[in-house]
């Protein structure tokens, strides 16, 4: 939430330097985005073992197979993204079978699941303006008025990006279609 | 808390005990209300609303309540609503005080609004806004972000409007959407699980030199904190293979690049852990292999340091002249030996950097855990309160603590 957006070109140059076979790129990539790995898996999975294991699969499939990312479809976070989900839910589904669960249940966990990966990727995708917004009227609890004093905005244009930011975060219950292009192959 | 106007709870997030940053805000609304809800004294409910300091809920529940014994109570009630708790506005008896106040002309003037906290119980009085402000509120309404008079407006607002109501409760549940970044307290010994795992399946073409995985595990611990708190990019990598014994330049003396990426280490751990100290975030030392790596360099730095004290005169005027040997053969020595997982002995020849440390001639023997030796290196603890066990020649103790804690200085 607190990061800024990687830039595209950022996104391209790690994936050759993956390609290439550099190692410090490894350690970069993660860096940058192990935590969210660990913790995407560790909402479908909800077990600290369990995220651990498919962080490692994660990463090992990335650094193995670098050139199966297309910069074009969206930024490598999403892609990152929608490569814990697949490894996480696989696992998920596999652990049930063995446990004879109740479908519903592995249904909404998925679904749960996916709902949040969308809002990761619309959190780290939405104007940076309305992130910020966002940024100070929840995590640092400012109110609107001093939300629009710190961005150095009007009042009303305060509240326009709050609102307009939520709604955006919002469209992550609706499944289905345009919530997020480089994520819905995966999903 | 009879929460007689909170029959319409959107979601979980409205529960009376609220979360946290909600919990926040609803004191702000409980202060105005406190004073008003005194005045109202008698009922029971108008307690509670003065009372609503520990959550918005109470005060909420203050105003239906209050009301009915008198106005400046129920002034009180609603002054406590700024916990976001949705009230629908039916629950009760008029909350309107009888009393107008100035109030609702300042909102209409468009002019910055007073402290709600300065305006004691003149504050609640609710206000009369369109439509069109009301939505615009929506956002920071969910958010918990708009003062305690227009969160009573706009939940007053969503009573009556369901287009209002339907977007409110969608906002609502957005907000829950919003979680923390992810945390960075992953195990730190994944990081190289992880990454062996991928160079065992993959041998990497080009690998992150062995000097370098200090500076390299540092960096990206310091980056990861700078990152938690907003900005940072960091970008090292290392095509070339025989680097690590070019010179780099310090100014008056030179290091081979691979000490110098291992002195950058430690910077970059001292400096982290000033960020992590100001602002209370916990931080760990480096792996024990990098910090006694790190170490390792400080103390092979020491002789030249001991020479350039005994030179400006620091050493201290009891000291004996120096045991002069020739160079390589062994001098009179100082026995450091660190604790901790980062730990080892080393011998450090005290009177010439050209001499070698020397068993035989050991004159004094000091004992340091290694965390603390680096804090002294590092210039954060004087050398006269450096926890050091020490066995010895006092002077040869003190002239070696201060050449350690004289190193930041380099």
């Amino acid at each position: 939430m607190a990061r800024k957006d990687a830039p595209p070109r950022w996104d391209r140059k790690m994936q050759q330097r993956l390609a290439r076979g550099e190692a410090a790129a490894l350690g970069e990539l993660y860096d940058r985005f192990a935590s969210l790995v660990h913790s995407l898996a560790h909402r479908v999975l909800g077990d600290e073992k369990a995220a651990d294991a498919v962080t490692r699969e994660v990463f090992a499939h990335v650094w193995e197979h670098p050139e199966t990312y297309d910069p074009k479809q969206g930024p490598l976070r999403s892609w990152v993204a929608a490569v814990t989900h697949r490894v996480a839910v696989r696992r998920l589904r596999d652990r049930e079978e063995r446990e004879q669960p109740r479908r519903e249940e592995l249904e909404g966990t998925v679904r749960r699941a996916s709902v949040a990966a969308r809002a990761d990727y619309i959190v780290h995708s939405m104007p940076a303006p309305l992130r910020a917004a966002l940024d100070l009227a929840y995590f640092q609890r400012r109110d609107y008025r001093q939300t629009a004093a710190d961005l150095g905005v009007t009042e009303d244009e305060a509240r326009r990006r709050l609102r307009l930011g939520l709604q955006l975060l919002a469209t992550a219950h609706d499944t289905g279609t345009g919530a997020s292009p480089g994520y819905r192959g995966a999903v | 808390m009879s929460g007689a106007g909170r029959s319409e709870a959107p979601d979980e997030r409205n529960e009376p005990a609220g979360h946290g940053e909600e919990e926040g805000r609803g004191h702000e609304g409980g202060v105005s209300g406190a004073g008003a809800g005194g005045a109202g004294g008698p009922g029971g409910t108008g307690v509670a609303g003065g009372a609503g300091g520990a959550g918005g809920a109470g005060g909420a529940g203050g105003a239906g309540g209050v009301g009915g014994v008198g106005g400046v109570g129920g002034a009180g009630g609603t002054g406590g609503t700024g916990g976001g708790a949705w009230r629908a506005g039916r629950g009760g008896p008029d909350p309107v005080p009888r009393i107008p106040t100035p109030r609702a002309s300042v909102e209409d003037s468009g002019l910055p609004l007073p402290d709600l906290t300065d305006l004691g119980d003149l504050a609640p009085v609710p206000l009369d806004l369109s439509h069109d402000v009301l939505k615009s509120l929506l956002g920071a309404w969910a958010l918990a972000a708009c003062s305690a008079a227009e969160t009573a407006a706009v939940e007053e607002h969503l009573g009556g409007c369901g287009t209002c109501a339907d977007e409110a409760r969608r906002l609502r549940e957005a907000v829950g959407l919003l979680h923390q970044p992810e945390s960075l307290d992953l195990d730190p010994g994944l990081r190289t699980r992880v990454l062996e795992g991928c160079l065992d399946r993959r041998p990497p073409r080009i690998p992150v030199p062995g000097w370098a995985t200090p500076y390299d595990a540092e960096t990206a611990r310091l980056d990861a904190l700078l990152q938690d708190f907003g900005d940072a990019e960091r970008t090292v990598s290392f095509t070339g293979s025989h680097a690590g014994g070019l010179p780099v330049s310090y100014g008056e003396f030179t290091l081979p690049l691979h000490d110098a990426m291992l002195d950058r280490a430690f910077e970059c751990w001292v400096h982290a852990e000033d960020i992590a100290d100001a602002v209370d975030y916990p931080y760990d030392p480096p792996a024990p292999r990098h910090l006694n790596k790190m170490i390792d360099l400080a103390v092979r730095l020491l002789p030249t340091a001991l020479a350039g004290r005994r030179r400006a005169g620091l050493s201290g005027p009891a000291r004996r002249t120096p045991h002069l040997v020739p160079a390589g053969a062994p001098g009179r020595s100082l026995r450091l030996e660190i604790e901790g997982a980062a730990g080892g002995e080393w011998l450090i020849p005290l009177d010439s950097p050209a001499a070698v440390g020397s068993a035989d001639f050991e004159v004094a023997h000091v004992a340091l855990d290694g965390v603390e030796f680096c804090r002294l290196a590092a210039g954060h603890v004087p050398p006269e309160e450096a926890a050091a066990g020490q066995v010895g020649d006092r002077d040869a103790i003190r002239d070696v603590l201060f050449a350690v804690a004289g190193l930041s200085r380099m």
